[in-house]
Parts: structure tokens; C-alpha cells; sequence
């Protein structure tokens, strides 16, 4: 039972930042039905500018993790501005590919700037507490705790406030949105700098976990697309209990069928999901649903 | 008649030129009639390096400004140029293929078995010796065999295997603990490495009990850890973020396990990726640069970090011995050619790294030594000797 428990823990936190970066890549899919493939240098952005700030400048992170987040949000809607805005109104899969360069530069240009080695970015808490005789991390729960709140208030900007519902209006229809005076271009840079703040918060709780390299970004990318996969690209709560289960079924794939396969576990149940729900656990054909 | 001695003339143009030529080429392999630049090659994954492309690039730049500061080899300065093979066979046969072209005389470099084998072919028909710095018995060169490395390839140190075995056998013979597990790397040379492993516990007088591997680009061994629970040590053939997420894990297990690691332990020591818990790590590699076997090696370790400002590594010293076993060769056969084939096969040469002897398998180093990272700085507490 605790080996269960231990296990399933270490599944639930990779899953929640996951869970993140999928919320990053659903927020701008809505906006602009773009998927956007530098999820993956954003979480790598993140995670280094962390370690810049908290390491190489010896700053209190209590202080740099709020401007790393302000400097990924910005991150995002410079993104926006330099892929999105300009390919606008050329095909998804041009300004889809265009996202893809982008990541690709992010993680050529911090290659350039810290290097090729492994670097290590101090866990906020360290520790481990005693649940059902399994040993969990501290930090594992903190990632955990983390993710829930960013993911409730996500959900309660969306849900709750005007700009919540104006951004959904945007998404639902920008012409009849635009006619409403929705600033919808401005939405559009809205999501990306949020898609860029979701991934620096993913960066920031993955890099303490190993080491950080300029990989780590792209790893989390793919598990995270497979969430948004499993869950439909459709409600938040799909990409979150999508991602959730990924973590779940990676861990405890390897732990009670084969370590070897550990990969291909969370793909297994994406095919499986498409097969069975080709819209996602919970997801639907509108692209507004929250 | 007049045609007859323009033809003659001609005749005897072409046969003089073709004289030259050959004449000047025989000038080329031993480096120039008129001591003429030895053009050397650094073969090395520079973009996409995992680790720091300077772990080569300095220590090779040291030893070719050394041996052009004392007048070259046999009298032939050395020029040095990088290329870049990646970590495929494909980048090392283009890297190759580039440097036989701008006419390069040996090749220092390759890390990876698979490289090496790919050129084989270009290193047969070219006739230029390749001392590469990584790889174990797959690129093992077999003068019976069609598969197998270029009789011009030599491994400037132990293969890979030897390390593993080390760390086995220092777990279970010194330490006592009999149980061994094996935490391995998905990567080629997995199965070479657990037949590693093995014998070490075969040899010690213990036992491999689990094996588990770690997939590439993974940053959680939960499963891999939680199933070595009943082992007494493990060995782990991964790289920094795995060895990092290994010692964290273990940690939070609360499992009193040692993790013995190959060289790479050097580094997540060296980058303290771990803090602390790397007083839980052994490391087995070719030599400690913190604890070198001899006063010589002692002091280029000196001299490297006040030229560089870091620590080198058995890579860097490997690196730089490599330079000077070839000048020892070229110089012992006054040139290129069979000659100084022979000569690199029958090297004996005291390095920074280790002392090197080259076997039937053109291995030329068979030591390993064995590094505790409990005190201030990494101590050597065991040396195996692989030599047949």
C-alpha cells in the first residue's frame, strides 16, 4: 500500500505540472485556435530564469519567482506580437509551425547563454511527510498545492469576472464580439502572456525536481499535449483530469507493469482516449466551454 | 623526327611530375619535407553537447600550444581544428570525411562506439590514426574480424565496461554490500554494461538483483528507486539529471543505499546539482583529478585551472594525454605511415590521467580507480587494474 501511495503521489505532482503547461496550451487555443508549440521553451525559460535570479544573483524567491512570472507573461505576449499577429490571417498550421521555430530558438539561445550543463535550482521546501506509510516529498505536495490554486483562480477568472466572459465571447465568435466592442486582438496577447505566466509557474516547480537542462521543457511539452489531447482541447477540467491521469498511469505503468515502457504508458491511453472519445474525456465541439 | 622528341619531351615531363607528386606525398605522410604544420582534428559533439564541448576544447588547445612551444612534433607544429560529429554515426562519417579532406594527419575525439565503427572505412583508406575518447568494447578493434574498429583506432583510456565493473566489484569487496542493483541508462550500450556488471559481482563474490532502466530525458525515478528497496548499493549508468534525480530519491526514500555511478559522478559533484547528497556517491572512473596518481598529473592539474578556471576532468586529461601519445608515437617511427601504427600499438607512456599500455584490442589504458565524495574533496580509495 505505501509503495501504491508513494507512487501515486509522484504521478499526481508530474501530472499537475502537466496539467499546467496544457492549461497554457487550451487558453491559447482558444483565443486563437493556435496551438502553441513553444509551451515547451517557455517551461525551459522559466526554469532558467529562475535559477538566474534565485542562483547566479542570489535573490530571495520570494522576490524573484513574482518577476519571473511577470517576465514569462511579457515573454508571451511578445510571442504574440512577433508570430501570431503578423502570420494572423495565414493558415493554423503556418503560425503553428512559426510557434515551433520560436521554441526551437528559445532553447538554441539558452543553450548559448548558460550552457550545456545540468544545473540545479533549490526546491522551496525540502522534507518528506509520512501518508499511509509511504514517504511523500514535501515538495511534491507543494507542487501539488501550487497547481490547484493557479488552476482555481484560471477557472475563476474565466467563469466569475467580465474579463472572463468577455474573453470567451472573443472566443466563441470574434466578428460578433468585435461589433460588441470586445477588443479581441487584445485577447489574443492576453492568452498568450497567460499561456507564458502558466509555463514559468511549470518551469519554476519542475526544475528543483532533477537537474535543469535545456531539455526539460520539451519533455513536459509532450506529456502536457497529450493531457490537452486527452482532454479535448475543450474544458479546463478535461485538461486537468487528462493530465492527472497521465501522471498517474506513467507512474503507475512503471511501477506495477514495466519502467522500461514508462513512456509510452501516458500515449497508450491517449490513443486509447482518442479511440474510445475522439473529443476528450470531457471535451466538446464549442471552443468556449470552461 | 621533331615529332618524334616532342613526344619524347613530353614523355619525360609527365614521368617527371608523376615522380614529384609521389615524391611530395611521401613528403606529406611524414609531415612535410620542409617540417611542414601536422593539421590534427578535434572530433567532438558541440551543439547538443550535454556537457561542456570545453571539457575538450581546452585541454586539447593546452597540450598543441605545450608541444608548439617546445617545436612541434618531430619538428611540425601542430594546427588544430574542431568538428563538430554530434552524437551519430552519420555526424562523425561527415566530420570525417571534412577533416580527411582538409588533409588532417590524426583525429582526437568521438565518444560514442557507434562513431568510431562508422569510420572505419575512412579511417582504413585514409591510413590516419583516430584516438577517441569514449566507448567501450563495441568498438573494440579485432584484427580477425571484419566488424569491429579501424586497426587506426585506439581508445585513450579504459572501455566503458571496465568502469561499470569497477564500481560492482569496490561495492561488494570493500563495502561489503553484497546485493547489487543496477539503475541503467535505455541506451545502447545497456546490455554491455549489465554483462559489466555481472562479472564484477561474479568476481567480488556478490549478486546483480535488480535491474531497472532509466528512459532517456526522465526527471522521476520513483518506480526505478522504490524497487531497489532490498538491494544494498546501486549502480547507475546515467548522466547528470538521472544520477541528481537517483541521489534525491533515494534521499527521500530514506534508503541507507550507497549510489556508485561512472565518471559522470565527477560532474554532478563538480556542477552541485546534488548539494550533500553526493557524500552518498562513489564514482569509478579512468583517474581523480582531486587526488591524481602522480606528482606530473598532480601539477597539470594545477596549471589547467589556473590557464581555465575550472576543475578538469577525466575527459579533459584523457583529452590532452591523447596529444601527447601521439607525439610520442610519431616521434618513436620518425613519421606517418606503418611505421606509426606499430609504433601507437607498442606505446608505453606515462600520462596525466593513467599509464598506458595498448592491448590487442587497441585499448590503452586499463586502470580504473574508484572516488569517495564523503570528505572536503573526492579521495581515490581503490584501483583496479583490467590489464590481461
Amino acid at each position: 500500500m505505501s509503495i501504491f501511495v508513494a507512487v501515486a503521489f509522484s504521478g499526481l505532482a508530474l501530472g499537475s505540472i502537466s496539467a499546467l503547461v496544457a492549461l497554457g496550451f487550451l487558453v491559447t487555443y482558444k483565443a486563437t485556435g493556435v496551438t502553441n508549440f513553444a509551451q515547451g521553451g517557455l517551461v525551459t525559460l522559466g526554469g532558467y530564469l529562475g535559477f538566474s535570479l534565485v542562483v547566479s544573483h542570489g535573490a530571495n524567491w520570494w522576490l524573484a519567482y513574482p518577476v519571473v512570472l511577470v517576465v514569462m507573461f511579457v515573454a508571451g505576449v511578445a510571442m504574440e506580437r512577433v508570430v501570431h499577429a503578423p502570420l494572423r490571417h495565414r493558415s493554423e498550421l503556418v503560425v503553428v509551425i512559426a510557434t515551433l521555430g520560436v521554441g526551437l530558438v528559445i532553447q538554441a539561445v539558452l543553450y548559448e547563454v548558460y550552457g550545456a550543463q545540468a544545473r540545479s535550482l533549490p526546491q522551496l521546501v525540502n522534507g518528506v511527510v509520512t501518508v499511509a506509510g509511504a514517504r511523500i516529498s514535501t515538495y511534491d505536495l507543494l507542487i501539488l498545492g501550487v497547481s490547484a490554486v493557479a488552476i482555481a483562480l484560471l477557472t475563476t477568472m474565466f467563469n466569475v469576472t467580465q474579463l472572463g466572459r468577455q474573453f470567451r465571447a472573443a472566443s466563441l465568435d470574434p466578428e460578433v464580439a468585435r461589433l460588441q466592442g470586445i477588443p479581441v486582438e487584445r485577447f489574443a496577447m492576453f492568452a498568450f502572456g497567460l499561456g507564458g505566466l502558466l509555463a514559468g509557474v511549470a518551469g519554476l516547480m519542475l526544475a528543483p525536481r532533477a537537474a535543469l537542462d535545456v531539455n526539460i521543457g520539451f519533455t513536459a511539452m509532450i506529456a502536457a499535449f497529450a493531457a490537452a489531447v486527452i482532454g479535448g482541447f475543450g474544458r479546463f477540467s478535461g485538461v486537468v483530469v487528462g493530465a492527472l491521469a497521465l501522471g498517474l498511469v506513467e507512474q503507475l505503468g512503471a511501477q506495477y507493469l514495466s519502467s522500461a515502457y514508462k513512456e509510452i504508458y501516458p500515449f497508450a491511453l491517449m490513443i486509447l482516449v482518442i479511440a474510445v472519445a475522439p473529443r476528450g474525456i470531457l471535451g466538446s465541439g464549442s471552443r468556449v466551454r470552461v | 623526327m621533331k615529332n618524334k622528341k616532342l613526344a619524347f619531351a613530353a614523355v619525360a615531363a609527365v614521368l617527371s611530375l608523376s615522380v614529384a607528386a609521389c615524391g611530395s606525398d611521401d613528403d606529406k605522410a611524414s609531415g612535410g619535407g620542409d617540417k611542414g604544420p601536422l593539421k590534427v582534428a578535434l572530433m567532438i559533439p558541440i551543439a547538443d553537447n550535454p556537457t561542456d564541448p570545453d571539457i575538450f576544447v581546452d585541454p586539447a588547445q593546452m597540450a598543441v600550444d605545450e608541444i608548439n612551444a617546445k617545436g612541434g612534433i618531430d619538428g611540425h607544429k601542430l594546427e588544430l581544428t574542431q568538428y563538430d560529429a554530434g552524437f551519430t554515426a552519420e555526424g562523425a562519417l561527415t566530420a570525417m570525411q571534412k577533416a580527411i579532406s582538409d588533409d588532417v594527419s590524426f583525429v582526437v575525439g568521438l565518444p560514442i562506439a557507434d562513431q568510431v565503427l562508422a569510420v572505419r572505412p575512412l579511417l582504413d583508406r585514409a591510413k590516419i590514426p583516430l584516438l577517441y575518447l569514449g566507448g567501450g568494447f563495441a568498438a573494440a578493434y579485432d584484427p580477425d574480424s571484419k566488424t569491429g574498429s579501424s586497426e587506426w583506432s585506439f581508445r585513450v583510456g579504459t572501455p566503458s565496461e571496465d568502469t561499470v565493473n569497477a564500481g560492482v566489484q569496490y561495492a561488494i569487496d570493500k563495502l561489503g554490500l553484497t546485493n547489487v542493483g543496477l539503475l541503467l541508462r535505455d541506451d545502447a550500450g545497456k546490455d554491455t554494461s549489465t554483462q559489466a556488471a555481472k562479472d564484477g559481482a561474479e568476481a567480488a563474490g556478490g549478486t546483480i538483483s535488480e535491474i531497472q532502466t532509466i528512459p532517456l530525458n526522465s526527471t522521476d525515478l520513483t518506480t526505478q528507486i522504490l524497487a531497489m528497496k532490498d538491494v544494498d548499493a546501486i549502480f547507475t549508468t546515467d548522466f547528470v539529471p538521472g544520477i541528481t534525480a537517483a541521489l534525491k530519491e533515494i534521499d527521500q526514500q530514506g534508503m541507507d543505499v550507497p549510489l556508485l555511478t561512472g565518471q559522470t559522478g565527477m560532474t554532478v559533484y563538480l556542477g552541485g546539482t546534488a548539494g550533500d547528497l553526493v557524500k552518498n556517491m562513489y564514482s569509478s572512473a579512468p583517474c581523480n583529478m582531486f587526488d591524481a596518481y602522480s606528482e606530473t598529473a598532480t601539477k597539470w592539474v594545477e596549471d589547467f585551472q589556473a590557464k581555465y578556471d575550472f576543475m578538469p576532468d577525466p575527459n579533459s586529461s584523457t583529452t590532452y594525454d591523447a596529444f601527447y601519445l601521439y607525439k610520442e608515437a610519431y616521434e618513436d617511427a620518425g613519421g606517418a605511415g606503418d611505421e606509426l601504427l606499430k609504433s601507437l600499438e607498442n606505446l608505453d607512456y606515462e600520462g596525466v590521467c593513467m599509464h598506458y599500455k595498448v592491448d590487442d584490442q587497441h585499448f590503452m589504458g586499463s586502470t580504473e580507480v574508484v572516488e569517495d565524495f564523503s570528505g572536503e574533496t573526492p579521495k581515490t580509495v581503490a584501483t583496479y587494474d583490467f590489464s590481461k
